[in-house]
C-alpha cells in the first residue's frame, strides 16, 4: 500500500497508472488511503473512466467511488452501463454513484434494475425457504439484492418526481420489504410535493394496514420536528 | 486395597504427566504464535495514520451499542466517553435494561433527552420497549437511548441491534472506557481483508482499577494497588497478549470479549442475535456466527487487535470475582456443549479441528482434572502412599512454568505497548506473578468447580456485579 500511495504522490503523469496492471484486489483500506492522498495533495484526475472497463472488479469499484466523490457527472453514461453488471458489487457501487451524481435521466434504468433485483431476490428467498426449515441456516445470498434495491430507492430520492410516485408507493406498501426500505420510500414520497404527500394522506385515510399508517405518521412527525 | 491404589496411582500419575505436557506444549506454542503475530502487527501498524479513516467518506458506518443496568454511578461519564470517540459516521445506542436505580433520570437530565416516536423492525424478539429517546441538543445528535423492560444483557444488546442503522455494530460494556481512536483502530481490519469476510473483531481489555479517569477518559495508567485487581492485570495480559493473539493468527478465536467487540451486523442478524437464555452469550454468539459461515461455505475470519483499546473495572473482592468466574465457566460450557457438533469436525476448519477441542480440553477439562488431582493427592496422602518426589517435582515444575509464562506476558507488554511506565510497577507485577499460583489460582479453581456444579444443576443466574465506579473511586482518591 505504501508504494501505491508513494506512486500517487510522486508520479508526474497519470498517478493512478498502477491500476492498469493491478491483478490483486484493491482493498477498501487501500482505496481510502489513495483517495486521501488525492485529496491531501490536491491531485486532479480528469477522468476515472478508463478504469471502469478494468477486468479487476475492485479497480472498477474504486473508479466508481472516485467518480461519486469527485462528482464527475461527465462519466454518467459509462456508469449507467455498469448498473446491469454481472458482478453484484460493481452493480451496487454503480447505483451508489448514480445517487451521488443526482441525474434524473437515469431513474428509468434504476427502476428497471429494481424490478430485476426483486425477481432475483424472490427466487433466492423461495429457494431458501424450500431448502431450509431452520431459520438459523437461512443463507446469505439475499443480502446483496436487498442492498442494491435499498440503494436504488435512495438514489431515486434526490431526483424523484411525480412520475415516480406509483413506484415509491409500491415499495412502501410491499410488506416483504424491510422497514428500513419502506420508511425510506415514504420519506421520499413525502418530499415529492404536493402529489407525493397527498398520496400518503390518501393511504392514511383508506388503508387498513396499521403498520404503514404508523410508518407514515412517524415520518411526518419526524419531518415536522 | 493398597495394591489397587498403587495401580491407580501409576495410571493417574502418568496421565497427569501426559496431560501436563500437552498443556505446557500448547501454552508454549501459543506464546510463540503470539510473539510472531504481535511482531507482525506492530511492524505493519506502527506508522499507520488512522486519521485517514476519520475524514474519509469511504469509512464504514458503526453503531456503538452499550447495554446498561443500574449503572447510575458512572453512566453519564461513560456516555460522554462514548460520544467523544473519534469516528466519522457512528451512532451511540444506550440500552437501559429496566434499571431500578436512577440511571434513566440521570441520562435524561444530563443529555436533555426527549421521547421520540419511532417505528423499527423487531428482527430479534426482545422484552417490551418502553421508549426511544433522543437529545434536544444537536451536540448529542449521535445519541439514542432505548428504555426497555429488564431482560438481561443479551436481550438489551438485541434491542440495540434491532434499532441500529449502520453497517457494523460495536458492542461495549457501558462501564468500560474506550480510547478515543478505538473505533478507527477496530474498523481497519474489516477494510483490509480482501479474500474473506471479517465477521467480528475483538480488542485487548485492560484493567482500569486505580487508573486516573477524567470525564470518561483514561488520563493516567496506574497498576492497581491492591493484590486482587493487580493479579487480574497479569491474568488479562497473559490471556489477551499470549492467548487470543495466537488464536487470531490460527483463525480459531472462539471469544470476543463482551466488554468491547465489533461485528458484521448482517451476519449477527442472520444468526438471530444473542441467545438470551445463556449466561455466556458473548462466546456463544461468536461460535454460532463461525459455525454459520462454515455451513454457508463462506470464507471468514474473526480477528483480534492487541492495541489496548478498552479499559474496564475488574472485581476488587473475592465474592464478586467468584460470581464472575463461575459465570464464565458456565458460559464456556454452554458454548462447548450447544455446539458440540464442531468437536474435531474437519468440516468446520480450524474452528472444529483446533478451537473447539482446545477449549474443551484445556479451558473446560483442565481445571476439573486439576481438582481431581488435588482430591486424589489428599486421598493417597491419607492412605500414606504418596509418591513425594513425584509430587514435589510436578508441583515445582508447574509453579515455575506458570511464573515463567507470566514473565513472558509482562515482557510482551513491556516490549509492545508499555502502558505501565514506572519500573516499580513492573517489579510489582513480577512479584505478583510469583504469588499468583499460591494465593490467587486456588480460588479461581474453586470458582471454576462451583461453575461446573452450577451448570449441571441448571443455574442460569448472572450474579450481582458490584462496582466501585470510576467517578466515585476518583473522589475517594482525593
Amino acid at each position: 500500500m505504501e508504494s501505491q500511495v508513494a506512486m500517487v504522490k510522486l508520479a508526474e503523469d497519470n498517478p493512478l497508472s498502477f491500476l492498469n496492471d493491478l491483478t490483486s484486489v484493491l482493498s477498501y483500506w487501500e482505496q481510502v488511503n489513495i483517495h486521501n492522498t488525492l485529496l491531501y495533495h490536491q491531485i486532479n484526475i480528469d477522468s476515472f473512466d478508463e478504469w471502469l472497463n478494468s477486468s479487476n472488479a475492485s479497480v472498477v469499484v474504486f473508479a466508481l467511488r472516485m467518480i461519486s466523490l469527485f462528482k464527475h457527472t461527465h462519466s454518467a453514461g459509462q456508469v449507467r452501463e455498469l448498473l446491469f453488471n454481472d458482478n453484484a458489487g460493481v452493480s451496487l457501487e454503480a447505483v451508489k454513484t448514480m445517487h451521488a451524481l443526482e441525474l434524473p435521466d437515469h431513474v428509468k434504468d434504476l427502476k428497471t434494475l429494481y424490478e430485476s433485483e426483486t425477481l432475483n431476490l424472490d427466487a433466492i428467498v423461495k429457494e431458501q425457504r424450500k431448502s431450509n426449515t431452520d431459520r438459523d441456516i437461512e443463507g446469505l445470498d439475499d443480502l446483496m439484492p436487498r442492498r442494491i434495491r435499498y440503494e436504488i430507492v435512495k438514489a431515486i430520492g434526490p431526483v424523484a418526481s411525480q412520475n415516480d410516485i406509483s413506484f415509491l408507493e409500491k415499495v412502501a406498501q410491499d410488506f416483504n420489504n424491510t422497514f428500513k426500505l419502506r420508511i425510506l420510500a415514504i420519506q421520499i414520497l413525502m418530499s415529492v410535493k404536493p402529489h407525493g404527500e397527498q398520496r400518503l394522506n390518501q393511504i392514511l385515510e383508506g388503508n387498513n394496514d396499521e403498520l404503514i399508517k404508523k410508518m407514515i405518521i412517524n415520518v411526518k412527525q419526524n419531518q415536522e420536528s | 486395597m493398597i495394591e489397587f491404589f498403587r495401580s491407580l496411582q501409576f495410571i493417574v500419575e502418568n496421565g497427569i504427566i501426559v496431560f501436563t505436557i500437552f498443556i505446557f506444549g500448547s501454552y508454549v506454542a501459543l506464546a510463540f504464535f503470539s510473539a510472531f503475530s504481535m511482531l507482525n502487527y506492530i511492524r505493519k501498524n506502527s506508522f499507520v495514520d488512522y486519521k485517514v479513516l476519520l475524514s474519509s467518506p469511504l469509512a464504514p458506518s458503526i453503531s456503538v451499542i452499550a447495554p446498561a443496568f443500574n449503572e447510575g454511578k458512572t453512566i453519564v461519564d461513560n456516555i460522554r466517553s462514548l460520544l467523544s470517540l473519534h469516528y466519522n459516521d457512528f451512532e451511540v445506542i444506550i440500552v437501559n435494561d429496566g434499571s431500578t436505580d436512577d440511571s434513566m433520570e440521570k441520562i435524561v437530565k444530563a443529555y436533555d433527552l426527549e421521547l421520540i416516536d419511532s417505528v423499527y423492525e423487531e428482527k430479534i424478539t426482545t422484552q417490551h420497549i418502553r421508549g426511544i429517546y433522543k437529545s434536544r441538543n444537536k451536540a448529542f445528535g449521535k445519541l439514542i437511548v432505548i428504555d426497555k423492560d429488564n431482560g438481561g444483557k443479551a436481550d438489551a444488546l438485541n434491542a440495540g441491534i434491532n434499532f441500529s442503522q449502520k453497517e457494523y455494530i460495536s458492542v461495549v460494556d457501558v462501564d468500560s472506557v474506550l480510547v478515543e481512536d478505538a473505533l478507527l483502530i477496530m474498523a481497519k481490519p474489516f477494510l483490509e481483508e480482501t479474500d474473506r469476510d471479517i465477521i467480528a473483531s475483538g480488542g485487548v481489555i485492560r484493567i482500569a482499577n486505580s487508573c486516573k479517569i477524567e470525564e470518561g477518559k483514561i488520563t493516567e495508567v496506574k497498576l492497581p494497588g491492591s493484590f486482587l485487581p493487580r493479579v487480574q492485570v497479569l491474568e488479562y495480559t497473559r490471556a489477551f497478549l499470549m492467548g487470543r493473539m495466537a488464536w487470531s493468527k490460527l483463525n480459531g478465536l472462539l471469544l470476543v470479549s463482551g466488554a468491547f467487540g465489533m461485528f458484521n451486523r448482517d451476519i449477527v442478524l442472520k444468526v438471530g442475535g444473542y441467545n438470551t437464555t445463556l449466561v455466556g452469550e458473548d462466546m456463544e454468539l461468536i461460535v454460532r456466527m463461525r459455525r454459520y459461515m462454515s455451513e454457508q461455505k463462506k470464507k471468514y475470519k474473526v480477528i483480534y487487535i492487541p492495541d489496548p483499546l478498552c479499559w474496564t473495572e475488574v472485581p476488587a473482592s473475592l465474592k464478586v470475582l467468584g460470581r464472575q468466574r463461575d459465570r464464565w465457566t458456565r458460559g464456556t460450557m454452554e458454548s462447548l456443549f450447544i455446539h458440540f457438533k464442531l468437536f474435531f469436525n474437519p468440516k468446520y476448519g480450524s474452528l472444529g479441528t483446533m478451537g473447539h477441542p482446545y477449549w474443551f480440553f484445556f479451558e473446560w477439562l483442565a481445571p476439573i482434572f486439576e481438582f481431581i488431582g488435588i482430591i486424589y493427592f489428599i486421598t493417597i496422602a491419607l492412605l500414606g502412599i504418596p509418591n513425594w518426589p513425584f509430587f514435589l517435582l510436578l508441583l515445582s515444575t508447574i509453579y515455575f512454568f506458570a511464573v515463567t509464562l507470566s514473565h513472558w506476558a509482562i515482557l510482551f507488554e513491556e516490549l509492545s505497548f508499555h502502558r505501565y511506565r514506572k519500573k516499580r510497577e513492573v517489579i510489582k507485577m513480577l512479584f505478583t506473578s510469583m504469588l499468583e499460583p499460591i494465593f490467587y489460582h486456588p480460588f479461581i479453581l474453586l470458582f471454576n468447580i462451583r461453575g461446573n456444579f452450577k451448570y449441571f444443576i441448571g443455574e442460569k443466574t448472572w450474579g450481582k456485579m458490584e462496582r466501585v465506579g470510576f467517578a466515585e473511586e476518583k473522589k475517594t482518591r482525593r
